[in-house]
Order: structure tokens, then sequence, then C-alpha cells
């Protein structure tokens, strides 16, 4: 077959036209939550369930595709189908290390603060061993994935290199390290909007103490003394609750307020509340309405302006059933 | 690794990571193909993400006679041809208008100007659609006049007679530019 002679301009075709990656991380994390949407109703995707039933057959298939591949350790059978173009050995993605290597060399080292536990800023360190020279004019951004849930959740939005994260060959960032479940996490550290590495940490569950009550001012609040709290008169499941937050020692802290959620023993994160901070005063209130699915201990996550807060636990009720009501 | 050929040897532990690495290796051909057909950046930020959401719901349907990429591509230019017509997108672009000074309108052009793209990718952006769809097909993405073909759904044969006939315009657009250029 004859290939014809391409015109000598192609080859200024064969770059893209833009001199950054369009599809950005941000992109990629918008479509993996509507991925775990789509996959919640049941714990496990549907495909998943539909491997186990032809998992026979795609056992088969397996054993052809390692002897081709070469290089999957201890893959089950019914990942095998999973249909996937995974660059790489994909148990070995989720095995615990806080080093990532290019080559023989370190690139990428995260060092969390001591304790760290779910629900809980632990502060991390994120070394790159890269002179700060040579990333001056970039970005580092910090997707973290929670492996049971699928949950995606941004560790560092995107922050400009400045000249304070540069140390002596090397450049640090510092993030919240605050993750909202306990598990195994994935870091993916992108610079300009392209991965460069990841790193993966197993986060211990932290207590589910219901989170006490202080006194402010004459009045009674349920929460973490001086950091922040709530007065109502508690949560009953299944219907709308008041609440007037209150939040101190963050303090001029502006922008949106979010409550995320997570039932003690599930993985399900569900957002109650999305409100906007309108002053800008070191104590600030809030009042809100807000509303838990089901009874039992629940871990109340705080967003203020996307960045993470603090945590608290509180105990749901029950609701009272007319009948029993005396 | 090469990105097209080995990748889809290799088996994802679940369909997440099997999103997560289709994107890694072809999100920004999406992206970019996305742009090359509809022209908008906000239509190929929609467009791109959907893509992978429907790669996710009917990798089932995905008979491996092509690669990831061109499947990825086909879905790629559905959704274009859809939000095309939903948006009223006059796709023709007339041969006057090419050879003129002002080769698109003044709104166009200033869209263009903003995303700072080489010369020769605006002349691209200049073509018709079904030879613009063809002709990035080609020299962009170097795809086979068979594959060309298959993610198209047109003869082979057509293929070719559009890429010739592609080719032929971007010189002249190139040229015209040229005598523009060294115009006083």
């Amino acid at each position: 077959m004859s290939q014809d002679h391409k015109p000598h301009w192609y080859e200024q075709l064969q770059t893209p036209p833009f001199d950054q990656p369009m599809f950005t991380p941000e992109m990629e994390r918008a479509v993996l939550n509507r991925q775990q949407r789509v996959g919640t109703g049941n714990k496990r995707s549907p495909w998943l369930k539909r491997h186990s039933v032809i998992g026979a057959a795609a056992a088969a298939g397996v054993v052809l595709v390692l002897t081709i591949a070469g290089n999957v350790p201890g893959v089950n059978p019914f990942a095998g189908l999973g249909g996937g173009w995974i660059t790489g050995g994909a148990a070995s993605v989720w095995k615990p290390h806080s080093v990532y290597y290019e080559g023989e060399k370190p690139l990428i080292e995260a060092f969390p603060g001591g304790d760290f536990r779910a629900g809980q800023r632990a502060g991390c360190w994120w070394s790159l061993n890269v002179p700060y020279e040579q990333l001056k004019d970039s970005s580092i951004e910090i997707a973290a994935t929670h492996r049971q849930s699928g949950l995606t959740v941004t560790e560092l939005p995107p922050t400009a290199i400045s000249r304070s994260m540069s140390y002596d060959g090397f450049t640090r960032v510092a993030s919240d390290f605050a993750l909202p479940l306990p598990g195994t996490w994935k870091f993916d550290v992108y610079i300009d909007g392209q991965k460069r590495g990841d790193l993966v940490f197993e986060v211990p569950d932290s207590d589910w103490n219901a989170s006490p009550d202080f006194v402010y001012n004459d009045t009674v609040l349920t929460g973490n003394e001086m950091e922040m709290g709530f007065v109502s008169s508690g949560f009953t499941a299944g219907q709308p609750n008041k609440f007037l937050w209150h939040l101190f020692a963050g303090g001029e802290k502006s922008g949106s307020f979010r409550v995320d959620a997570v039932k003690k023993g599930t993985s399900d994160v569900i957002t109650i509340l999305n409100a906007e901070l309108s002053g800008s005063g070191l104590h600030q209130t809030l009042p809100s309405t807000m509303q838990l699915p089901e009874a039992g201990l629940w871990r109340l996550l705080v967003y203020v302006g996307g960045q993470f807060y603090d945590s608290m636990v509180v105990e749901v009720k029950a609701p009272v059933e007319e009948e029993n009501a005396e | 690794m090469n990105m097209d050929g080995p990748a889809d040897l290799m088996i994802a532990e679940d369909p997440r990571l099997a999103l997560q690495s289709l994107m890694g290796s072809y999100a920004q051909d999406v992206w970019n193909f996305a742009f090359f057909l509809t022209k908008n950046k906000e239509a190929a930020d929609d467009i791109s993400q959907e893509v992978f959401m429907k790669a996710f719901m009917h990798w089932r349907g995905f008979e491996r006679r092509s690669s990831p990429k061109t499947w990825l591509l086909a879905i790629t230019r559905n959704l274009c041809r859809n939000w095309s017509k939903s948006h009223g997108v006059r796709r023709v672009v007339l041969m006057e208008t090419i050879f003129s000074e002002s080769t698109a309108s003044s709104a166009e052009n200033e869209y263009l100007d903003r995303l700072q793209l080489q010369t020769i990718w605006r002349h691209v952006l200049q073509l018709p659609a079904k030879y613009r769809e063809v002709l990035v097909l080609d020299a962009h993405y170097g795809l086979g006049y068979a594959e060309i073909a298959n993610l198209l759904g047109i003869a082979e044969g057509t293929v070719k007679s559009r890429i010739y006939r592609a080719r032929k315009r971007m010189e002249k657009s190139m040229e015209g530019e040229k005598r523009h250029e060294s115009r006083p």
C-alpha cells in the first residue's frame, strides 16, 4: 500500500496548539466524582458486579493478558475484565509509600504530622527534590483519592510556587492533610497540571466521642472550645434542625462555608450545608438549617473557603414516633 | 510507554482506575479534538468530561478492534456534532472569507487571539468542519486512512479525497498569509 507523501507543514501540526494541558486536574476530578455518584447505590460499582458473573471466562482471558503484560503481580481474577488500560501494576498503585521515585532518585516526599487521623488536620510537608529555580514559574496541585469509596478531594488547590517554598536544593509546600475518611488515600501531585508522582498513606480513624458542650458568653455551644461550635437543640434524623454556628479561632475567614457529614462506619460523604460567610470578624456567626438522614454518630467536617477548618462529632437522635409519644 | 499500543494490554484493578488511566493517557487528545471541532473552549471543557463519562458507561460496547484513542475520538466527535446542532453553529465557511484579510468574524478572531494559537492552527480552525476533522486526524493524531474512515463512518476513498482537498485549502490559505505578510 502506498502511503502518500505528507506535506512538510504537517510537522508543525504534530504539537497541539496549546502550550499547556487544557484538560485540567479539576476536570479529571469532576469526572471521577460523577463516576462515583453513578456507582453509588451499590457499594461496589456495576462493573465489578458483572465481573463476578463472568469471572470464569475472565480468568482465562486474564492469564493471557498477564502473559503479555507480564508484570502485574497478584491480580485477582475478577479484576481482569476491569477493562482498564492501567499503565503499571494495578495492585501496587495502592501500596503505601511516602516517597515517590523517579528512577532511582526520590522525587517527591511527604511528611504528614505525626499522629494523623481521619477528620483532623495533621498538616503535611511535601518536598519536591527539584531546586526552586526550576519551579519558580510553576504551580503545584495535589488531589487525594480514597481507595475504598472512590471519593476525590483537593488536598492542595493550585498554588503558585513562591520564594518562601525554596530550600537548599529542594522545594517544599504545606497542606492541611485533613482527610474526611479513614482508609487508603492516594495523593496525586501535579506540577502545572501534569502529574508528576503519587504517594499513598493509610489513614487511621479518629475517635467517635460526641463533641462536648462549652460556654461562651452565657450561651451553651456544642463543638470544640474556642474553635467552632453551634447553638442548637441537636439533630433529629430525617428532619431539618436549626443551628447557629459560631466560628472563633480561625478568625477573619470569609467566603464559602460548607459542612460535610459522614456516618460512623460508612464512607459516604454528604454535604449538608453550603452557605456564605458574610462578615470577616474574628468571631462569626451563621444561622443555618441542617438535616441528617439517619440516627447515630456522625462526623461533621467544616470547610471555609474550600479549605478544611475543623471537625466535630454529633449524635443524631431517632425521630420520636407519633404513636409512642406519651 | 507508548501511548497507543500496549496500554490496553494492561489491567485496571477497578473501573475507576481504568477511567483515571484513560484520562491520564488521552484527556488532552480528547480535549483538543473537541476544541478543533467546536472551536469553543467551554464546549471542549464540557464535552471532554462527558466523553470519559460515556466511556465509563459504555466500555463494554467497546470492541477492541480500534485503539482506545480512536474510540474516544469517535465519542468526542459524536458529542461535538450534537453540540453543534444544538447550538445552531454555522458550519459553512465561505471560500471568499478564507482569502480575504479578515478570515473570520471579528469576535472569533479576537477569541482565537486570546488563546494565542500558532498561525498554522488558525488556518486549520478556519477550514470547513468536514475538512478540518480529517486533517487533524491525519496530521495531528496520525491515524491511518482506514481508522479515519472507521471513525467518521465514511469510505476510505472519501477520506483520501477530503484530505487531499483539505491540504490544498491549507496551502492556499497559508500562501495568502505569506502574501499578506510580505506586503509593505
